[in-house]
């Protein structure tokens, strides 16, 4: 009796099939700017993210992607970091999502393919010379709906010589092949600053667009900005460490990173601090605006 | 994946492999009978020198700190020991050096040994050290040897762009330290999560055998190349430290 009520108020529950919203994207960037970092992080995802988001799920669906999980665990829990990718040797990972519901929105999955590309394919962007090298790669990007651009240094040098000359080269490209391909005017673009635990980044990352770009890139900034209709660009901010505790009363604002006394460049040689502390920020929203075209109103991830 | 070994001669890079494939612990060789009777007499305990470049596909079982065993496979390549340390043999046989140099430059990690220095050695220690142990010739001093790692940290900037790792190591450190409690605090220890954090280690290694260069290795770590370089003690005398080298090149094996 009670098996059969409770089945006929089960069915009276209207079946909502979980949303699955699928893309494909390329991360493209700067020489060490964590992006292989980034996507090992998120896919791990550790712990403390689990525990704030409960329910919130990654599901890895092809071989790549297990084994960049595996070396997560591996090297970078284990105080040591990864090794940059090698041109012609990029891999693909495809995973899903699983992003709880929210007051804001209802639950939804992404189920993503994403491409990581060694950071000298940017940096020939910047070289004129270069860019012949460079094409076959471009026709790859512009395979797909969805781009992040990711980005770690802020000197004047670096927005002037590199940044700006690289994406003013991809967005006039893309541009141009869009006149023939409209499919490529709807190709969204994140730009995202990494490894934000950095003091000085830190209390920047709620306004990414106004505090970090703007401020510290402003010849990328423009030229991006110029270039692309607003509802195509959107500006992130990215930790793949975290920082040592955002907790409230026990916080602790220190990067969750170790860096050596050895000589090593600091900021391209860093070691996970704390692996049980272990919480980054903001890796989960550039690619849900990139999936969706809406902004995830939960910053943290 | 290769990887090479290399180190001036009698350095000891084939007795590292030797020994890895004889009492590998947590690292360990596959078909490793064979090859180690292909590397030494186990009579005398003495490794013939290695005349020419060796290559040999060799299958390593490798114990993940997180994940546990993985197999992997590697191309172990032994170079000779007089092409690194004489100048004369090198422009003698040029185009064999030639070819030593792209091998080394187009693999994925380079393992350095590096015989201690005289001031590092314990007289006392060197007394009581079986022969086939001794150095067979002479150590050099502080000085020689801080100028002969100079020479191998230029190589590496200059040559060794594209090899994602250099591992330096100071290889027979039964010379030099207690190894049993050196390994007692450093080697791999599966129940406890792996070893300790690689970035501790290293820098211990740093401060404490590798002191008279400390100005050299700081200038060269500010380097790209010098970026991927960690430093290790080693010894055919005890696993745990001669493992760490492969434990810790190991997961990056296993993912490319």
């Amino acid at each position: 009796m009670e098996y059969g009520k409770s089945m006929k108020e089960a069915l009276k529950i209207p079946f909502t099939k979980p949303k699955v919203t699928g893309n494909e994207i390329r991360i493209i960037g700067s020489k060490k700017a964590g992006k292989t970092t980034y996507l090992s992080a998120l896919l791990r995802l550790p712990e403390e993210l689990q525990k704030q988001f409960p329910g919130l799920a990654i599901t890895p669906m092809a071989n790549d992607t297990e084994k960049l999980i595996e070396a997560t665990k591996n090297i970078i829990e284990k105080g040591a970091v990864f090794s940059g990718t090698d041109i012609g040797n990029e891999p693909d990972f495809h995973f899903q999502i699983k992003i709880p519901v929210t007051t804001k929105a209802s639950s939804i999955t992404l189920d993503l393919v994403v491409k990581d590309y060694a950071g000298e394919l940017f940096e020939m962007a910047a070289q004129p010379h270069n860019w012949s090298e460079l094409t076959p790669y471009f026709d790859d990007w512009c395979t797909a709906r969805s781009w992040m651009i990711m980005l770690t240094d802020w000197q004047l040098d670096k927005d002037s010589r590199e940044y700006k000359p690289a994406l003013e080269k991809l967005v006039n490209e893309l541009n141009e092949r869009a006149n023939i391909n409209s499919e490529l005017q709807n190709l969204r673009i994140a730009v995202v600053m990494t490894k934000c635990e950095r003091g000085e980044l830190w209390p920047c990352r709620l306004d990414p667009e106004e505090d970090l770009f703007k401020v510290r890139l402003p010849q990328t900034y423009q030229i991006l900005t110029s270039k692309l209709q607003p509802h195509r660009l959107r500006f992130f901010a990215c930790s793949s460490f975290g920082v040592l505790s955002d907790r409230p009363g026990e916080r602790d604002p220190r990067p969750n990173r170790y860096i050596p006394t050895d000589g090593s460049s600091a900021e391209f040689n860093a070691f996970l601090r704390d692996p049980d502390a272990w919480k980054p920020y903001g890796l989960i929203s550039p690619l849900y605006w990139l999936s969706t075209g809406r902004m995830l109103h939960d910053e943290h991830l | 994946m290769s990887v090479v070994v290399i180190g001036d001669r009698k350095a000891g890079k084939t007795s590292m492999v030797r020994s890895l494939a004889e009492y590998g612990k947590y690292v360990k060789v596959d078909d490793s009978d064979s090859l180690v009777k292909e590397l030494y007499n186990p009579e005398t305990k003495f490794i013939a020198g290695t005349d020419e470049v060796q290559q040999r596909p060799l299958v390593m079982n490798i114990d993940m700190p997180a994940t546990g065993v993985r197999q992997i496979r590697v191309l172990w390549i032994d170079t000779p020991g007089e092409f690194w340390s004489n100048q004369q043999q090198r422009n003698e046989y040029f185009h064999a050096w030639q070819a030593l140099e792209e091998k080394v430059r187009s693999s994925k990690a380079v393992i350095l040994l590096l015989p201690p220095h005289q001031t590092l050695v314990l007289q006392e220690r060197l007394n009581h050290t079986p022969t086939h142990l001794k150095p067979v010739e002479p150590l050099p001093t502080a000085e020689q040897w801080v100028n002969r790692l100079q020479w191998w940290l230029n190589f590496f900037e200059e040559r060794c762009k594209r090899v994602k790792h250099i591992l330096i190591a100071i290889h027979k450190a039964d010379l030099f330290c207690n190894v049993k409690s050196e390994a007692k605090r450093w080697q791999y220890k599966p129940e406890q999560g792996g070893t300790s954090p690689w970035f501790e280690y290293n820098e211990y290694v740093l401060d404490t055998y590798f002191s008279v260069a400390s100005k050299d290795i700081k200038k060269y770590k500010a380097s790209e190349v010098g970026s991927r370089t960690n430093f290790f003690i080693t010894t055919t005398e005890d696993q745990g430290l001669l493992e760490l080298p492969w434990l810790y090149l190991g997961p990056y094996i296993a993912y490319t």
